[in-house]
């Protein structure tokens, strides 16, 4: 996934892009993990605008304080995961600046619900086929 | 983590490798850690916000052997057989939880509490849940088809 840096707030990005002083907050941002090193962060929200904010879960425990906030510079759209959250597989590059690998949209997905109904639907037919509920408990049928 | 189709359909992938009997009894433990994992949601209706963090031991090879002594006295079937196919059918719902990545999910101990090693093989993520839906249903057709050119061939 090039084209997507990740920098801390309030440094400037590797295009020369001064990130927004207007956002502030960014305070608890620490980095303990060595150059190069890939990990794993789950963002909980993703502005509009592409310049993000977040984030809850540090996948990869050492990279992050909770609830640090970080921009992001994009040259392709990102989008708010709907009621979800965005993961990022990023790889450090220096203190504040991280190069974004994969990206991936947690959505909630209506129709894995719909499939997933599909599935008990096809369990219960195969259990009512091969079992029956007596007074002691389920006994299998004869014809099972 | 897959579907619930997956789940019934890899539960199925096992039973006709194995030939074992009767299918349903390995699928119901197949989808049965799910379904533990689905009474969180009383916390909609009740005041149990932390019962989502004590619901992982369905996930867990410990939760297996619970939740076997709690449903076998439901059956009236050999005991013996009964464990093997709820072990075969927790292996199986693990197994396929374990390719996710779990980036998006909870992170599970299958070894809770002898070994609080966090394990998945994570090759697929949740947003391409689908190829493990598409990838099973594909390789139980085969089997299926197999079986059948195999009968047709000893007939």
């Amino acid at each position: 996934m090039s084209g997507i840096i990740m920098v801390r707030e309030n440094r400037p990005s590797p295009k020369g892009e001064a990130c927004h002083q207007s956002m502030t907050g960014g305070v608890g941002f620490r980095l303990t993990c060595e150059i190069g090193v890939v990990g794993n962060i789950v963002a909980s929200n993703i502005n509009d605008n592409q310049n993000l904010y977040f984030f809850k879960r540090a996948g990869y425990e050492t990279l992050t304080e909770k609830d640090a906030k970080i921009l992001i510079f994009s040259d392709k759209p990102l989008r708010k995961a709907k009621f979800g959250v965005t993961f990022l597989k990023i790889k450090y590059i220096e203190e504040g600046f991280f190069i974004v690998q994969d990206l991936h949209y947690g959505d909630y997905q209506n129709i894995k619900y719909f499939v997933s109904i599909v599935g008990l639907i096809i369990f219960l037919v195969l259990f009512n086929k091969e079992w029956r509920i007596t007074k002691h408990g389920w006994r299998l049928r004869h014809n099972a | 983590m897959p579907d619930w189709l997956s789940h019934v359909i890899i539960g199925l992938i096992i039973c006709e490798i194995f030939n074992l009997k009767p299918k349903s009894l390995v699928i119901f433990v197949a989808l049965l850690p799910d379904f533990v994992t689905k009474i969180s949601y009383l916390r909609l209706f009740f005041d149990i916000q932390n019962l989502n963090q004590y619901l992982f031991i369905a996930h867990t090879m410990i939760g297996a052997l619970l939740i076997t002594m709690i449903i076998l006295p439901f059956f009236r079937y050999p005991e013996l057989k009964v464990f093997k196919l709820v072990i075969i059918g927790w292996i199986s719902h693990i197994f396929a939880d374990y390719l996710f990545n779990f980036a998006f999910e909870p992170q599970y101990l299958p070894f809770f509490p002898f070994f609080w090693q966090k394990i998945n093989i994570g090759i697929i993520w949740a947003d391409y849940y689908y190829v493990i839906t598409i990838t099973s249903i594909m390789i139980y057709l085969i089997i299926k088809l197999a079986r059948q050119k195999l009968q047709l061939f000893d007939s």
